[in-house]
């Protein structure tokens, strides 16, 4: 991931230094170029022209100045162009090309001065030179046959070739001609010094004015004309279009490197490109990979949940987040017994218990408020009849901000558990009464053992008696046939009374029999206190005296406490408490043992005798039967845990841990009363057991 | 005349008891008390054969009062008359108790046995080995068996036949489960002569407290003094295979076995009498000067086998296997009554095997006149020819490797 980042970062500076490149690069604007060579080139062709044009002047091959206008004009005109330099050309090669362009106009400039001159000089010459032959020929026509005039006119003649010598020489350099013609004028002008009064003086002064002039101007004009055309205009414009040329040359260079490195920037780009590009293929393959993966993960844990959803013996379902059911499986809908369609949705609802509709729904709609994950019990009755009792959970799913995704809820089937509760509440009955039996046994055990003392006595005393009474009879009847007198009689009768002892015999006879009953009699309580206790199933309340049946569970459970505590009982009046009286006296048979116990534990090392109390009183509509003992009491820590199920603090063997927790539900569950207790460490506990008088209630729950 | 304690919290049973047994009133010192403490002090006033107790009392208990007359009064036999059905109570009353009768017993039944008790008082006559015997609660079994018998009662699916093989080679163990399963907690009225029978009834449960909680196999070999056990325990073991093949095939077998294996139960005894309290029985010191005085009546009168027979007695094995013991050096003092063949057996086996061992003189020692009246002359030969296989096998058993 982080060599994509790079690559994306490379990228983006290629790009932006790229884009800088672009930016800064001027471009070859064709036009501007193409103007300003045009400019240039025209310049280099109206110089030539110039020359040309001047030329063909000087020698009248052209009499009109039109072309120099026009020369001049577009001169002008390629001149602004070329003062607009084209982008393309860098700065310093710019200058440098502004400085040949402002050269080439000030030549320009310093051209048209001369040309100025050249016009003028040319004008006086064309003037003496049209002139002169003409002047000359009407000369040498009024001129006579003297020799003065034929002198004069050889020397017109002389001048006249030597004028003509002058303007049609091909020689740049007519110096020669020049000074012929001078001379001519020179001869001329002799001629006149010798002849002066001639008619003709006059005109030949001006002639030679003339031929002065036309000498001397056509002098100048080729001095103008070399001077014009040595004007270095073809250079500066050459060396301008060099200048040009290299600076189009630099530009083009530049671009050419600005392209290159353009195409290397692409190159770069795209490698880099390419690199990134494989980097995301690679990225984004073990990207599909990984979503590859993990979808088969998902998909296998879709799968294992569904087989754990589907495999649970716990009924599982889950719902959106406004509560409709989107989800059930196998155990729900055997739970619901709907088939799995109707599970959905809130159809579920139709399977509920009518008696659990209206708090389920009010549990169901709490949730969602308060996310509260009580448990909540309920039943079912699927279509076929059975009746399901369900222990059902639920818990929110959230997502990572918290909000709610939906439930998860389980749904546990208690039926069975609840039928193997009520059988182990039967167990540990059977249990309690078993080890009961042990206690009761002794409890029998000892009046069996001396009613049946006594009736051995009962039975050697009669044997005794009846010996004594067979000698009795023997005296009497000796002293009836007179074999016996009275004083051996009466020695007889004592000495008999003496061995048969019959005075302990009829001491102890009389309290053998009431022995003998009495215990006839503890053994009868117990035995109905056993049929009392055990009582037999009850499947409806029943109105019952709980004093008595207390009396009934304490008997039996004497031997549990008897050496260990004295039991004291304060039973206070009580109506007749609708109860499962077995039951009932099972919780308190299970207290009372604990009791016991807990006395038994804290008195160990001392051998003291606690006391137990026992009271039962009338209180707000509720029979209550408090079962105080002088125990140890119960340490803060465990206090909330002796009513757990399998819970004990007693060895291993001693006890399953199940009464108390029996005690409650009896007490709780099945009475809809109250179990409590208060202890005080050191010196004992006290439960209270809490039973409704008011029945009523309880006892249309039990039925229904 | 023998004077006797009862202790019952409970008064109607005192007064039960007294009705009772009135009729013994010219024969015993009959005392009644409610309890321990009352007890004691009666003892304090005069020394008492025999204690009779309940168990369950306040303040203090059967066991303990047991206790405190084992060490104050350890030649007063101890005997335990409780109602309690759990087997908690018997064990807590191992140790201290000689005896257990449960209620409700039959007075006829508490008579035979006090009378019986009383009796062996006349047997053994002198009272600082009584006093001995009375203090002894076990006697020492050779640690191999027991560790064999843990490990087999540990071992899960464990049956009573292999506890039984173990328990019946060690005279030790095999005397006190006879004791246990002859008290009046498993109802077998004191006629339980069986050693597999013993285990058998026990069970295995209950075998396993007994090794695991209790100390009463815990003896160890020194608590018999100086002697040396294996040759004691050899002798026993071959006695008792002996007996066993006399009487093969018969119903006697079992407790002919037994009785061969415990015959000489009286050396032990004595070693361990001799040997004085053996650290945790916490039974009364005797004092430093008693050893002489123990081993000085040892003479003709009292043997080892009135020894032995004296504790049996106590410890309540049935009848026949006391007397059988008592007498079997010499049985001629014994009343003729109808069957003696255990006791001519024993007195034979024990005869032949001191010969077949070697032992000169044994043969002399059998009581010619006793057993040509007590047992035909074809079954003696039997018997002497049966011991001679024995010793045959058991020599051959030996040279095997």
């Amino acid at each position: 991931m982080n060599r994509l980042k790079l690559a994306t970062a490379a990228t983006v500076l290629l790009l932006v230094a790229a884009g800088a490149a672009l930016l800064s690069r001027q471009g070859l604007d064709d036009r501007d170029h193409e103007q300003f060579q045009e400019a240039l080139q025209g310049l280099k062709q109206l110089d030539a022209g110039f020359n040309k044009d001047l030329l063909r002047v000087r020698y009248a091959l052209l009499s009109t100045y039109d072309d120099f206008l026009a020369n001049e004009r577009d001169s002008a005109q390629a001149l602004d162009t070329l003062a607009r330099v084209p982008d393309l050309v860098g700065a310093g090669e710019r200058q440098a090309i502004l400085d040949g362009s402002a050269e080439t106009k000030s030549l320009l400039a310093h051209r048209t001065r001369l040309f100025e001159r050249f016009k003028s000089q040319n004008a006086v010459v064309t003037n003496s030179r049209h002139y002169l032959p003409f002047a000359i020929q009407q000369l040498l026509e009024q001129l006579g046959p003297d020799t003065a005039d034929r002198e004069l006119a050889t020397s017109l003649h002389a001048l006249t070739a030597s004028v003509l010598a002058v303007l049609t020489s091909d020689n740049s350099d007519r110096t020669t001609e020049y000074d012929e013609a001078l001379s001519s004028a020179r001869r001329l002008q002799d001629w006149l010094t010798r002849h002066p009064g001639h008619p003709q003086a006059g005109a030949v002064g001006s002639l030679i004015s003339h031929a002065h002039t036309l000498v001397s101007g056509t002098g100048k004009l080729d001095q103008l004309t070399r001077e014009l055309l040595a004007l270095p205009v073809a250079t500066a414009l050459g060396k301008l279009s060099h200048t040009y040329e290299a600076a189009v040359g630099g530009a083009i260079q530049r671009a050419q490197d600005y392209r290159r490195m353009l195409y290397l920037l692409a190159g770069l780009l795209l490698l880099l490109v390419a690199y990134a590009v494989n980097l995301l293929r690679n990225a984004n393959q073990s990207l599909e990979r990984r979503v590859q993966e993990r979808t088969a993960e998902l998909a296998g844990s879709e799968r294992r949940f569904r087989t754990l959803a589907a495999a649970a013996p716990v009924g599982i379902f889950l719902t959106d987040a406004s509560g409709a059911v989107v989800y059930t499986n196998l155990a729900a809908q055997a739970i619901t017994g709907l088939p799995p369609e109707r599970n959905l949705g809130s159809g579920w609802i139709s399977a509920l218990h009518p008696d659990d509709y209206d708090g389920t729904l009010a549990w169901w709609r709490q949730l969602g408020e308060q996310a509260d994950d009580r448990p909540w019990e309920c039943r079912f009755r699927t279509p076929d009849g059975q009746t399901r009792n369900v222990l059902a959970r639920l818990a929110a799913v959230h997502d990572e901000q918290g909000a709610t995704l939906g439930y998860v809820g389980t749904l546990e089937d208690i039926t069975e558990r609840l039928r193997i509760t009520s059988e182990l509440h039967q167990a540990q009955k059977l249990e309690s009464v078993g080890r009961l039996a042990a206690g009761v046994a002794h409890e029998i055990n000892t009046p069996v053992q001396f009613v049946s003392d006594s009736c051995h006595f009962i039975r050697d005393g009669l044997g005794d008696l009846r010996g004594l009474v067979q000698e009795y009879r023997d005296i009497l009847a000796a002293l009836g046939e007179g074999s016996l007198l009275a004083p051996a009689a009466l020695d007889r009768a004592r000495l008999a009374e003496q061995r048969a002892d019959l005075d302990y015999l009829l001491d102890n006879m009389p309290t053998a029999v009431e022995r003998s009953l009495e215990g006839l009699q503890r053994v009868s309580t117990i035995v109905r206190s056993m049929k009392e206790f055990a009582h037999p199933d009850q499947k409806e309340m029943a109105h019952a005296d709980l004093n008595q049946a207390i009396l009934s569970t304490l008997t039996i459970a004497r031997n549990e406490y008897k050496y260990i505590a004295e039991l004291k009982t304060e039973l206070g009046e009580l109506p007749p408490v609708p109860c499962f009286l077995g039951d009932l006296n099972q919780a308190v048979l299970n207290i009372v043992v604990n009791a016991a116990h807990a006395i038994a534990d804290f008195n160990l090392a001392s051998g003291a005798t606690g006391l137990i109390t026992v009271r039962t009183r009338c209180e707000n509509q509720q029979a209550v039967i408090d079962i105080e003992d002088s125990g140890g009491g119960i340490p803060d820590a465990i206090r909330d845990k002796i009513f757990d199920p399998f819970f004990t603090t007693k060895a291993v063997g001693k006890g399953t841990g199940q009464g108390l927790a029996i005690a409650r539900s009896v007490v709780v569950d099945k009475h809809h009363g109250s179990l409590s207790v208060e202890s005080w460490p050191g010196s004992g506990s006290c439960f209270t057991i809490r039973v409704p008088l008011d029945g009523d209630t309880a006892l249309t729950t039990e039925l229904a | 005349m023998n004077r006797i304690l009862f202790v019952d919290d409970e008064p109607g049973i005192l007064d039960g008891l007294r009705n009772s047994l009135r009729r013994q009133r010219h024969r015993w010192e009959m005392v009644f008390v409610a309890s321990g403490t009352e007890a004691l002090r009666e003892l304090e006033k005069a020394p008492c054969d025999l204690v009779v107790t309940d168990m369950r009392m306040p303040l203090m208990d059967g066991a303990e009062l047991l206790r405190r007359v084992k060490a104050g009064w350890p030649a007063t036999a101890r005997i335990v008359l409780s109602g309690q059905a759990e087997q908690e109570a018997i064990l807590r009353t191992l140790p201290v108790a000689h005896q257990f009768l449960c209620k409700p017993c039959d007075p006829e039944q508490l008579s035979a046995v006090i009378d019986r008790s009383c009796r062996l008082g006349a047997l053994l006559n002198h009272d600082p080995l009584r006093r001995a015997i009375g203090a002894l609660d076990s006697l020492p079994c050779l640690p191999r068996h027991r560790a064999a018998l843990e490990a087999t009662l540990a071992r899960p699916g464990t049956g009573l036949a292999e506890v039984g093989a173990i328990v019946e080679r060690d005279p030790a163990l095999s005397v006190k489960l006879l004791q246990l399963v002859n008290s009046g907690y498993f109802g077998s009225g004191g006629t339980q002569c069986s050693i597999r029978q013993a285990v058998t009834y026990l069970g295995l449960e209950l075998l396993r407290t007994l090794v695991t909680d209790t100390q009463v196999f815990a003896t160890p070999p020194t608590a018999s003094g100086g002697m040396d056990l294996e040759p004691w325990q050899r002798h026993s073991l071959r006695m008792a295979r002996l007996m066993r093949r006399f009487f093969a095939g018969e119903k006697l077998a079992e407790e002919a076995y037994a009785l061969g294996l415990i015959h000489d139960v009286g050396e032990v005894v004595l070693a361990a009498a001799l040997a004085g309290p053996h650290g945790r029985s916490g039974t009364a010191p005797i004092a430093s000067g008693a050893t002489a005085t123990l081993r000085e009546p040892l003479n003709a009168d009292v043997g080892h086998a009135e020894v032995g027979a004296y504790l049996l007695g106590i410890w309540g094995l049935p009848l026949s296997m006391v007397e059988a013991v008592t007498h079997h050096h010499r049985p001629s003092a014994l009343a003729a009554n109808a069957d003696c063949r255990l006791l001519a057996a024993l007195h034979t086996a024990d005869a032949l095997l001191g010969s077949c061992a070697g032992e000169a003189g044994a043969e002399h020692q059998l009581d010619t006149a006793f057993l040509a009246r007590a047992v035909p002359a074809s079954l003696l030969e039997q018997w002497r020819r049966i011991a001679m296989d024995e010793a045959e096998e058991e020599i051959a058993r030996e040279q095997m490797p």
